[in-house]
């Protein structure tokens, strides 16, 4: 699914604002496709993903790729 | 992507756009949504106030000094909304009746609030579809006659509600139902109505 795989580049924005784009975001998709989140604060690597779990989506992966500065956060949308 | 909305549209309205009812779709339909919002009163006002908050794109008062007022409320509330006063609105989606005027019963798709003294009904018209408010029988049809001033805007919130849910096409709401406000006993009540085929202002013949 790599060719699908669209990037939203989160790192300056804050919650709750990280969970409406990313909602905003996953609403252009398609059941199955993928989207890589980049965050820059660990309280919305933290909240986002949970938020998703809650209304259903598949969190893949959470990977803190710099210490401290970015997060990358992988979801598939599985519901409308 | 992201809706296709702006940035201000994202910060104004976020808390919306996360409700699942709404999101970036449903967002996009308000701002596109033209409605005609007849009275000046305080359920017209609030329902006013409410619905420019929302997003409402284009939202036509009837002519006069108070509407001038109010307009300059709601856009004050939310500038990105259009208010002309005295027409203006174009083709509407849907007439947002705070009046109480029996007289703008049937034709367009219509919300309408009747303040009653201590009671007040709000229901939603579906054209050939639901009860107007000329089918219903006299003692759910109301006489306007004023409640206090925070029972009206109560009534003004319902009919809000009542519109959003129409411009985003969710629910049959208060299609065929009257929904009834006792602010003196404190409930509330619905009522199930019928269209009426013979009605004058609605019926098949109309």
């Amino acid at each position: 699914m790599s060719d699908t795989l669209t990037v939203v580049d989160l790192r300056d924005e804050v919650c709750p604002y990280t969970f409406v784009k990313t909602r905003l975001a996953l609403e252009d998709l398609a059941i199955g496709q993928e989207l890589a989140l980049l965050f820059g604060n660990a309280e919305s690597a933290a909240r986002v993903p949970r938020s998703l779990t809650r209304e259903g989506q598949e969190v893949v992966k959470v990977t803190e790729e710099e210490p401290g500065r970015l997060w990358r956060v992988r979801v598939r949308k599985v519901r409308e | 992507m992201l809706g296709q909305l702006t940035e201000n549209q994202i910060r104004r309205y976020s808390r919306q756009i996360l409700l699942p009812e709404v999101g970036g779709r449903g967002q996009r339909k308000l701002l596109a949504a033209r409605v005609r919002l007849l009275g000046t009163g305080t359920v017209a006002a609030t329902a006013g106030v409410y619905l420019a908050a929302a997003g409402v794109g284009a939202i036509g008062l009837d002519a006069g000094e108070e509407s001038v007022r109010m307009a300059a409320r709601m856009t004050g509330m939310n500038p990105e909304v259009r208010v002309p006063v005295g027409g203006g609105a174009g083709d509407i989606d849907l007439a947002v009746d705070g009046t109480g005027d029996p007289a703008t019963a049937g034709g367009s798709p219509r919300v309408w609030a009747v303040p009653s003294g201590t009671v007040g009904r709000v229901s939603r018209f579906v054209p050939g579809r639901s009860a107007c408010r000329r089918c219903l029988p006299p003692e759910l049809r109301g006489a306007c006659a004023p409640m206090s001033p925070p029972a009206e805007a109560v009534l003004g919130s319902l009919l809000a509600v009542e519109a959003l849910e129409v411009l985003l096409g969710i629910g049959a709401g208060l299609a065929d139902r009257v929904l009834e406000y006792d602010a003196e006993k404190t409930t509330f009540r619905t009522h199930a109505v019928k269209r009426d085929p013979a009605c004058p202002a609605c019926g098949d013949g109309a």
